[in-house]
């Protein structure tokens, strides 16, 4: 078992805002928050960088569209050229309408694979869960972790640290 | 200083509007058919918009929301427009017979197929629909701008249901619009989607004006949006999107229904309007109302820079322009430059005349109160 980081409980979110705010002016850098719900501006405070999910869902899109309108051009082109009613082989302004749908259907796939990942998503276990006052009869509260491999991180001195900026309890959590 | 510049751009329309006018009573002298037929494209743009603005009003007094609490100022002054836009189509009115094919005097030289739409497409009952629908209009912009005023208590309930009678209403109105203004035209074609389709772009136009005139008096980049950490033009932006897909939806539907049906008098109107030069309109119209927007509006950057958001909005009223030209101007257009000369004079004509009016509404709003004057409470 070796030390995966330090988790103190903040009773509520504006405390945990500046604790964490105090804490990255200090030079922490590797942290995470846990919170029942979205804090303002907490993301910022810990650097989170910007989200990319949404050039993610565009090039889903796009993806989607390509891929479905090859395949049809594909099919009535090369494959099974069938003349209907005197119409081109390709003809677009029909095939727009499927690769339309593909396209929301690529976008919303890479939203939902692209969400997944960035989440690390799935994963079964997490070193937080460790935690005692992390567990789910004492959880529902707000907490500051940080990791022991922040080069700023000294045992001792973080606990300390943790406490004087009002944490209700502070904790060791094993790896 | 704000006063000044408007007071000059108000000179300045009206200035236009006094040589525009001269021109299309010259050219009107010359020849009364072209003339009409560059008068009634851009009185059918200008009477659009406050149309639209009418429709989104009724449909903000529905739904609520604060993209709409935020243009209803400008709406309001473009509503008020609507008498000049009605009054813009009386000189087609005299002479129906030049515009359109149905109403000429010749009736056995009309093909068989509008021959059996004269029951209903002819002069006294296109008349009587007429009166119908600007009365309903002038009504209902009567009571939509007294429920949209905001320095008094109006019972909400009240305006919600009016405004769903009026939606209900006025669809009907500008389906028989579309249809009789802009239809017939053509009146061997026929699109059960058209009148939609008008509605959907005037829609886009009034918002787009709207925006621009928000965005010309107030920095809406900076101000509160509906939720948190949005700006109040992206919520605007967000709108105008919106509608913006809403007609390029439509007008994709009306072409690929007719271009899988491929009959000859349906895909005739799309026929002349991809030749002669028309083509390079519609290229411009779906750049500017469809792929430019598209993707424009996508970026969050451009919707919260003032400038961006003026030129996008600008940029997509020009193609709602355009789109109404496109549509309409075809079926009358006889070629020469002669008869472009004849637009310019009409667009300077009745656009400077109603921009003028705009300009004073949008001034003095209080004088759109005195227009609507307010119910006495008992």
């Amino acid at each position: 078992m070796s030390l995966h980081g330090i988790i103190a409980v903040f009773a509520d979110p504006e405390a945990l805002t500046e604790a964490a705010c105090t804490m990255r002016a200090r030079g922490y850098r590797r942290m995470d928050a846990f919170s029942p719900f979205s804090v303002r501006g907490l993301a910022e405070i810990l650097g989170m960088p910007k989200s990319r999910l949404p050039w993610v869902v565009l090039g889903g899109g796009i993806l989607g569209a390509v891929l479905v309108y090859a395949l049809i051009l594909y099919s009535v082109e090369i494959d099974y050229p069938v003349n209907v009613g005197g119409r081109p082989l390709h003809s677009w302004p029909a095939f727009a309408v499927i690769a339309f749908e593909a396209a929301i259907l690529g976008a919303a796939l890479a939203g939902f694979v692209g969400m997944l990942s960035a989440n690390r998503l799935p994963r079964y276990y997490h070193p937080v869960f460790n935690a005692g006052s992390f567990s789910y009869a004492r959880g529902g509260k707000f907490y500051l972790f940080i990791e022991a491999a922040d080069p700023k991180f000294r045992k001792g001195v973080t606990k300390g640290q943790l406490t004087r900026l009002g944490a209700q309890s502070v904790e060791e959590v094993e790896a | 200083m704000m006063r000044f510049a408007v007071d000059r751009c108000t000179g300045l329309a009206l200035a236009a509007a006094a040589a525009g006018l001269l021109s299309c009573g010259a050219e009107g002298i010359a020849d009364v058919r072209a003339m009409l037929a560059a008068w009634l494209t851009t009185a059918l743009f200008l009477l659009g918009l406050p149309l639209g603005a009418l429709t989104i009003l009724t449909v903000h007094g529905l739904t609520g929301g604060r993209w709409g609490e935020a243009v209803r100022q400008p709406l309001r002054a473009l509503v008020a427009t609507l008498p000049l836009g009605l009054l813009f189509l009386l000189p087609v009115l005299l002479r129906l017979d030049l515009v359109f094919p149905w109403a000429s005097t010749d009736g056995a030289a009309l093909p068989e197929t509008v021959r059996e739409k004269l029951a209903y497409l002819n002069v006294p009952f296109f008349l009587l629909r007429f009166a119908v629908c600007a009365a309903i209009w002038l009504s209902l912009a009567w009571l939509v701008l007294g429920w949209t005023a905001e320095d008094e208590s109006r019972d909400r309930r009240d305006a919600g249901k009016g405004c769903a009678v009026g939606l209900i209403v006025h669809g009907v109105a500008v389906t028989v619009f579309a249809i009789d203004w802009m239809l017939s035209l053509e009146p061997e074609f026929t699109s059960t989607i058209y009148a939609f389709l008008e509605a959907a772009s005037e829609v886009v136009g009034a918002f787009a004006l709207a925006m621009i005139m928000l965005a010309a008096k107030r920095a809406i980049e900076i101000l509160p949006g509906g939720e948190e950490d949005v700006a109040l033009s992206e919520d605007v932006a967000n709108m105008a999107f919106g509608f913006m897909l809403m007609w390029a939806y439509l007008a994709f539907m009306q072409w690929l229904v007719i271009w899988g049906g491929d009959l000859p008098e349906e895909i005739h109107w799309y026929v002349i309007r991809s030749s002669h030069g028309w083509q390079y309109l519609l290229w411009l119209l779906i750049a500017g109302q469809f792929a430019l927007p598209l993707a424009a509006f996508l970026s969050r950057d451009v919707k919260r820079s003032h400038a961006g958001l003026l030129g996008l909005a600008g940029i997509v009223l020009a193609g709602h322009f355009i789109d109404i030209f496109w549509r309409i101007r075809p079926a009358l257009f006889n070629g020469g430059a002669q008869e472009l000369w004849c637009d310019l004079a009409a667009m300077a004509g009745a656009g400077g005349l109603w921009l003028a009016l705009l300009f004073f509404l949008a001034e003095r709003p209080d004088v759109i109160a005195l227009w609507r004057r307010r119910p006495a409470h008992g």
